[in-house]
């Protein structure tokens, strides 16, 4: 049973650009007349569905996704990895093993990292280690692990706790899990709450927010528009999970794995092509440089104030 | 096509639902009015719907009536255009729709006293005589010469669009068949993607070159159409400085015959948060009188017209009304081409099935009359009896159930 936020219009964007429907797998979709999407038509279920992006026009000019560069690699500074697109890809302890298999090897081919939540490399999988984040508990409080370096993983709140008696020098990223035990906040408060504190914190006489990598993780993190606004609240990837299983529309079916990698690979590419789309609209040539943490190109149509406070993010129609 | 289809079911919710297609079907049948307040509002969630008029709380159960001592002419660009009523037909490109539609919108233009825009494709060979139209200057330039430039009654710079801004138009493939081919001088069968910006305008100099040099070559009133987005109240005045003679201001939820859904759904802002945003940056520049404000996004009723010259536009336009006024059903279909109402279908050169002309022009100025008498008695129940009396009145409007910052910056009082 899915949650009710998986509507039949995301489940169907996703199935169109995975080509496990439709006819243009690998590619953003395409659709006509208005818009029926949150918060002025569709009910909105997440602060997300409240806030839209940028179009640059006339005073600074927005660049054509279709044929000019727009870059969307983004480095994780700590663990010294380029990343294609701000995606890593979760896999969950109940996904059929094809699925596993598929999303690890994506994750490989295409600059990506997966992220097993809530275990360990499987055998086989050490080949793609080098593409791989593990939860690891042997440290004294939760962390992901990739080979020796350690990000820390915390629940989705704003409560300090998780700073407390840190030694920074060990770490080299934040992962905001809103799965995670003692979630308390919606993803999008957390993730502009984390980016801020670690901005705002020195190490060295350099910003911390400089030496740590800001994953964020959730499993309701629908497709490229999700993606975008998380950056810019200030992730440098998110990581999601559920979208590819639904995409590949593998649930309850027996397909050959390389089917489901085929449909995985298309959904990866396609979202990259929509970030581009977005990015692009907004003006923005580099999601690293540009976009992580650029709350400005964010407006909020809705939203109490206090909320808006805690994203940072202006109301619409305040220049 | 000579009747209306069936609505099916819609996929969700939609704004165009039941209640809205349907009273625009009476308007288009009768071309009488049919309501007074919109009923359709009540149930959506947009944020002009929950605006009121405070004349609608003192007496809601309004039956509609026809009014003669109202007036809703008006002049936009500095007084060099008469309308009859404040109503622009939204900007939809020969490609988009199927020919008949593009005609269709013409003849109502001209029959009516209003205006309709070519849209990006070029100018289509059966348009081009109809004397009310502006045709447009797009990125990707399709068809335009000095000929075409000189043709209408004023030209549209476009720089972006409700449903896209940033991005540039997109006819798919499927519809790019010869007659469109011939129009836009590109090849049979191949997307047509129009660049995101123009590259000759990547400041707002560079614009106000662009629309020097339209103004000398045709004498006509350029007008810049822009998607709304976070600055549009710097972007409505740098176009009001640089000598353009109105703005078009196309606000999310716009309509479009294709565009990626993501862009469609997340960039831009409302239209009736830009009007009186742009309205006041307008008046505080000292550059708001003649300039005109044209209202773009999701206009759906008289109500929703008066609504935005209460906000402080001077005109307001109609894309996906005219369409439903017309027979559109709301599939969802036209980057498709095979539209059921035979509206934004691909053009074929032996179609099977198309739309009947004189029905079609019927229905649209039937469509004009009815939304204007509908105007006319709102105009009335305020108490006014001009459109300069009811433009830039947020006096008249009263906020329902929106956050009190988000009514503070639109210039409307709490309820």
């Amino acid at each position: 049973m899915l949650a009710s936020f998986w509507t039949e219009r995301r489940i169907r964007h996703l199935k169109e650009m995975s080509g496990a429907a439709g006819k243009s797998p690998g590619e953003p979709m395409i659709a006509s007349m208005g818009s029926t999407g949150p918060p002025n038509v569709e009910e909105p279920v997440f602060i997300r569905d409240y806030l839209v992006s940028d179009g640059a026009q006339v005073t600074r000019p927005s660049i054509d996704p279709y044929r000019e560069p727009v870059e969307t690699e983004v480095f994780l500074n700590g663990l010294g990895i380029r990343l294609s697109q701000p995606l890593i890809l979760s896999i969950y302890p109940e996904y059929p093993s094809v699925v596993r298999r598929a999303v690890v090897r994506v994750a490989y081919n295409l600059g990506l990292l997966a992220y097993i939540s809530g275990g360990g490399l499987a055998s086989g999988e050490e080949a793609y280690a080098e593409r791989i984040l593990v939860d690891d508990d042997s440290h004294g409080f939760t962390a992901v692990r990739h080979h020796d370096r350690i990000l820390l993983k915390t629940a989705s709140t704003i409560g300090l706790e998780w700073t407390s008696g840190l030694s920074w020098r060990n770490i080299v990223g934040v992962v905001v899990d809103e799965d995670h035990t003692g979630s308390d906040t919606p993803i999008e408060i957390a993730t502009s709450h984390v980016d801020r504190i670690l901005r705002k914190t020195s190490l060295d006489g350099q910003p911390l927010r400089d030496q740590i990598t800001l994953i964020v993780s959730s499993r309701s993190i629908r497709g490229a528009d999700d993606i975008f606004k998380l950056i810019a609240l200030g992730a440098d990837a998110v990581a999601l999970g559920d979208a590819a299983l639904i995409a590949a529309d593998c649930v309850g079916k027996t397909l050959p794995e390389e089917l489901v990698y085929e449909r995985i690979e298309n959904l990866v590419l396609a979202l990259q092509k929509e970030v581009k789309l977005l990015a692009g609209a907004a003006g923005v040539s580099s999601l690293f440089t540009s976009l992580v943490g650029n709350r400005e190109l964010l407006r909020a149509v809705g939203l109490d104030a206090e909320t808006r406070e805690r994203l940072g993010v202006k109301l619409a129609g305040v220049g | 096509m000579h009747e209306y289809l069936p609505i099916p079911p819609a996929h969700g919710v939609e704004f165009w639902n039941h209640e809205r297609i349907e009273h625009i079907r009476t308007l288009a049948r009768f071309g009488r009015p049919a309501w007074v307040w919109d009923r359709a509002k009540h149930t959506s969630r947009r944020i002009l719907d929950r605006i009121r008029f405070r004349a609608e709380l003192e007496s809601p159960e309004q039956e509609p009536y026809e009014v003669d001592d109202v007036d809703p002419s008006t002049t936009l660009a500095y007084g060099q255009i008469d309308m009859s009523t404040p109503l622009y037909l939204g900007d939809m490109s020969f490609g988009a729709l199927s020919g008949i539609p593009n005609i269709a919108l013409a003849k109502t233009a001209d029959l009516t006293g209003i205006l309709t825009g070519t849209g990006e494709g070029g100018l289509y060979e059966k348009v081009r005589r109809y004397r009310r139209i502006t045709v447009q200057w797009a990125s990707a330039r399709f068809g335009v010469d000095l000929d075409v430039l000189n043709t209408g009654i004023g030209v549209v710079i476009k720089i972006g669009q409700g449903a896209k801004p940033g991005i540039g138009g997109h006819l798919p493939g499927v519809k790019v068949t010869r007659p469109i081919s011939e129009t836009r001088r590109i090849p049979i069968g191949l997307d047509a993607i129009s660049p995101a910006p123009h590259h000759d305008i990547y400041s707002i100099e560079d614009l106000g070159q662009r629309i020097m040099a339209i103004k000398e070559a045709t004498g006509k009133p350029v007008f810049v159409k822009v998607g709304v987005t976070n600055y549009i109240g710097y972007i409505a005045s740098g176009i009001a400085r640089m000598g353009a003679d109105g703005i078009i201001m196309d606000g999310q939820g716009a309509g479009t015959g294709a565009a990626p859904e993501v862009v469609r759904d997340n960039v831009g802002l409302p239209i009736e948060i830009a009007v009186p945003v742009v309205d006041k940056v307008l008046r505080r520049e000292g550059v708001r009188d003649g300039f005109s404000v044209i209202a773009a996004g999701r206009v759906s009723s008289a109500e929703d017209t008066a609504k935005l010259l209460a906000l402080g536009a001077d005109c307001v336009s109609i894309g996906t009304a005219a369409l439903i006024g017309m027979g559109c059903i709301m599939v969802h279909k036209c980057h498709l081409g095979f539209c059921p109402a035979v509206i934004t279908n691909k053009i074929e050169e032996k179609p099977t099935r198309i739309l009947a002309l004189e029905t079609a022009t019927d229905w649209t100025v039937n469509l004009v009359r009815g939304w204007t008498a509908e105007l006319k008695a709102i105009m009335d129940t305020l108490g006014v009896r001009s459109l300069d009396q009811l433009i830039s009145r947020r006096d008249l409007l009263v906020a329902d159930s929106i956050p009190a910052d988000l009514a503070e910056v639109m210039g409307v009082g709490l309820c």
